[in-house]
C-alpha cells in the first residue's frame, strides 16, 4: 500500500549544507529560508574540553551530600567578577543558605544571619552598585532571610504580595 | 577522549525494557521529557518511587555544543540517577553526533525528540517535524549506531501521523528498526491533538503488532495516570514499556501504587531541592502546587504557592500550614494524607 508523505505546511524541513560543521538551511512555511551557522570543529573541540575537562566535574557530581563536601562559600564569594556576570553563580549561593537552613532546625542560629551580614550581603551589595540595581530583587531577598533567626518565632514568611505574615495565617 | 557510558544490567535502558514484564510482572515504568520540569530533583524522586527509567528534558543540542551557559542551564546529574536518557532536540546529524559525543558519558542512553508539537521548535525542523522527515530521521539513526553500535543506546520518540491505523509512522518505524534503533516510544496522539484528547491506543497497537518481527521494543506514551492506566495501556497495545509525564508531574509516587500524591512524596522533594540545589524557585513551586492539587489541597492553600518568593519561604510556609517534616525528622517521607496542622 502506498504511503501519503505529505508535510503539513506549516512543518519545517531542515536541509544541511554542510556536514562538518552542521550549517542548515531552515525553509520556513511561509517559504522564508534561514541559514544556521555550523559550527568549525575547532570551537567544537574547545567545548568539548571545556565540558569534559571542567564543567562536568561540577553538573555531574551533584550527589546527595555534596554541598556538606564541596562547597567554599568563601571561594565563591571571592569571585566577583564571575557572581557579577552569572545569576547562576548568584543562585548558588542562595541554595547554600536554604541547605544550611533546612538543616538548622531552630531557625535560630546567629551564624546563619551573621554569615548573610557580614559575608554575603557586602558582596551582593557591590555587585548591584557596579550593576546599577539590577540585582536588587536579591540583595532585597538576602536582607530579609539575614532576619529570619530573629523573626522565626513570628512565622514570618515573606510573599511577593507583600509579606504579611498575618495575609498568610489561614 | 571520553567513551559512552558503560552498560550493565543494572542501568541499560534497553535490558530494562526488554525484561521488566518478565522478571516484574510489569511494563517497564519510565518518566517522559517535560520541558523545564524533568531536572535532577525530579528524576530522583521518581526514581526513588518506583520508576525505572527517567529522561531529561529536551536539551537543545545546537545550544549544548556551543555554549557553556546552556549545558550548565541544562543538564545536571548523579550517581543515583540512574538510568537515565538525555533528550536532545536536533535538526540535523552533525549537531546530533556531537553533542552524543560530549553527554553520552554520563548517561544512559541517547533519544532523539521527534514529537514535540511546540511550534518554535516545528518551525526549526526539532521535534515533531522530524516525523515529517522521515529520511533524516533514518540517516541520524544510521550515522549513530554506525559509530558507536551497541555501546550507546539510542531511542526515537515520535508522534502518530494519522489515527487508528497510522500505516506512514508503521514504515518509519520499521526503517528506524532497519537502521539499527533501539527502542521507540510511541506517543498516541497527532502533532496537532492536543493533550486534552485521549491518546489513540489503537494506533500504538497497530505499530507494536507490524513490528513483532523486528524484535525492537516500543513503549506507549499518554494518558497514564495510575497503575491500573499501566496496566491497562500494557496489556491493551502489547508495548514493553510505559512512560508517563503529566501523570508524574502531578503524582512522582504513580509507578508506587499510589493513586494519589503522598504526602511524604513533597517532602522528598524538598528535601532532593535541598540538597541538590540548583532549580530555579518558580519550577520548585510549580512542581509543588502540581503535587498539592493531586493531593486536593485546600485551594485556599494552592492560591498561595506560587507567591512564596525563596524555598526557604516555602519550607516555613509548609511548617505553618501543615505538619511537615525535613530529612532526619520523625516521620520524614513516610505520611500519606495531607497532614493540616489543627
Amino acid at each position: 500500500m502506498d504511503v501519503d508523505r505529505t508535510v503539513p505546511k506549516n512543518v519545517t524541513t531542515p536541509v544541511t549544507l554542510n556536514n562538518e560543521t552542521g550549517e542548515v538551511i531552515v525553509k520556513k512555511a511561509s517559504g522564508k529560508i534561514k541559514v544556521r551557522t555550523g559550527q568549525t570543529v575547532e570551537d567544537y573541540l574547545d567545548q568539548r574540553s571545556q565540558f569534559w575537562l571542567t564543567d562536568s566535574k561540577e553538573c555531574t557530581n551533584l550527589n546527595m551530600g555534596w554541598m556538606s563536601e564541596n562547597f567554599d562559600i568563601d571561594a565563591l564569594l571571592s569571585s566577583i567578577d564571575t557572581l557579577k556576570s552569572s545569576k547562576h553563580e548568584r543562585q548558588r549561593i542562595i541554595d547554600y543558605l536554604a541547605w544550611l537552613f533546612y538543616y538548622n532546625n531552630n531557625n535560630n542560629n546567629r551564624e546563619f544571619s551573621q554569615l548573610i551580614t557580614d559575608k554575603i550581603i557586602p558582596v551582593f551589595n557591590d555587585i548591584n552598585t557596579e550593576l546599577k540595581g539590577k540585582i536588587k530583587k536579591e540583595v532585597t531577598l538576602l536582607e530579609r532571610l539575614s532576619k529570619l533567626n530573629t523573626d522565626a518565632n513570628t512565622n514570618n514568611i515573606n510573599t511577593k504580595t507583600g509579606g504579611n505574615p498575618e495575609a498568610m495565617s489561614i | 577522549m571520553l567513551e559512552p557510558k558503560r552498560l550493565t544490567v543494572e542501568n541499560d535502558p534497553l535490558h530494562i525494557i526488554k525484561t521488566r514484564l518478565q522478571t516484574h510482572g510489569r511494563p517497564a515504568t519510565i518518566s517522559g521529557p517535560m520541558v523545564r520540569y524533568s531536572k535532577l530533583p525530579f528524576r530522583q524522586l521518581c526514581h526513588y518511587y518506583n520508576t525505572d527509567i527517567t529522561y531529561t528534558p529536551m536539551i537543545l543540542a545546537r545550544e549544548f555544543v556551543r555554549n557553556r551557559n546552556a549545558r550548565i542551564a541544562d543538564f545536571t546529574t548523579n550517581l543515583a540517577d540512574s538510568p537515565v536518557v538525555a533528550q536532545v532536540g536536533v535538526n540535523n546529524t552533525t549537531d546530533l553526533l556531537r553533542v552524543i559525543e560530549m553527554i553520552g558519558p554520563f548517561v544512559d542512553g541517547i533519544s532523539v525528540n521527534c514529537g514535540c508539537p511546540i511550534k518554535e521548535q516545528v518551525r526549526e525542523g526539532i521535534g515533531c517535524a522530524l516525523i515529517y522527515n522521515e529520511d533524516l530521521m533514518v540517516d541520524m539513526v544510521k550515522t549513530v549506531k554506525c559509530k558507536y553500535g551497541s555501546r550507546l543506546r539510542l531511542e526515537m520518540k515520535i508522534r502518530i501521523h494519522e489515527h487508528d491505523k497510522p500505516l506512514r509512522t508503521l514504515r518509519l518505524c520499521e526503517r528506524l528498526c532497519d537502521a539499527g534503533v533501539d527502542w521507540i516510544t510511541v506517543h498516541g496522539r497527532l502533532k496537532s491533538t492536543r493533550s486534552s484528547q485521549p491518546v489513540d491506543l489503537n494506533a500504538i497497537k497497530y505499530i507494536v503488532d507490524g513490528l513483532k518481527g523486528k524484535n525492537v521494543p516500543i513503549v506507549a506514551n499518554g494518558d497514564c495516570f495510575t497503575v491500573a492506566d499501566m496496566e491497562r495501556i500494557q496489556s491493551f497495545t502489547g508495548c514493553h514499556g510505559v512512560m508517563s509525564a503529566r501523570g508524574l508531574l502531578s503524582n512522582p509516587a504513580l509507578f508506587a501504587g499510589y493513586n494519589k500524591c503522598p504526602w511524604g512524596c513533597l517532602e522528598r522533594f524538598v528535601y532532593y531541592c535541598v540538597e541538590i540545589g540548583g532549580l530555579p524557585l518558580q519550577l520548585i513551586l510549580h512542581h509543588v502546587y502540581c503535587m498539592m492539587e493531586n493531593m486536593q489541597v485546600m485551594r485556599r492553600y494552592l492560591k498561595q504557592i506560587m507567591s512564596l518568593s525563596s524555598i526557604i519561604d516555602l519550607i516555613l510556609w509548609l511548617e505553618t500550614n501543615f505538619e511537615f517534616s525535613r530529612y532526619g525528622e520523625e516521620g520524614f517521607g513516610a505520611r500519606v494524607d495531607v497532614p493540616y496542622r489543627k
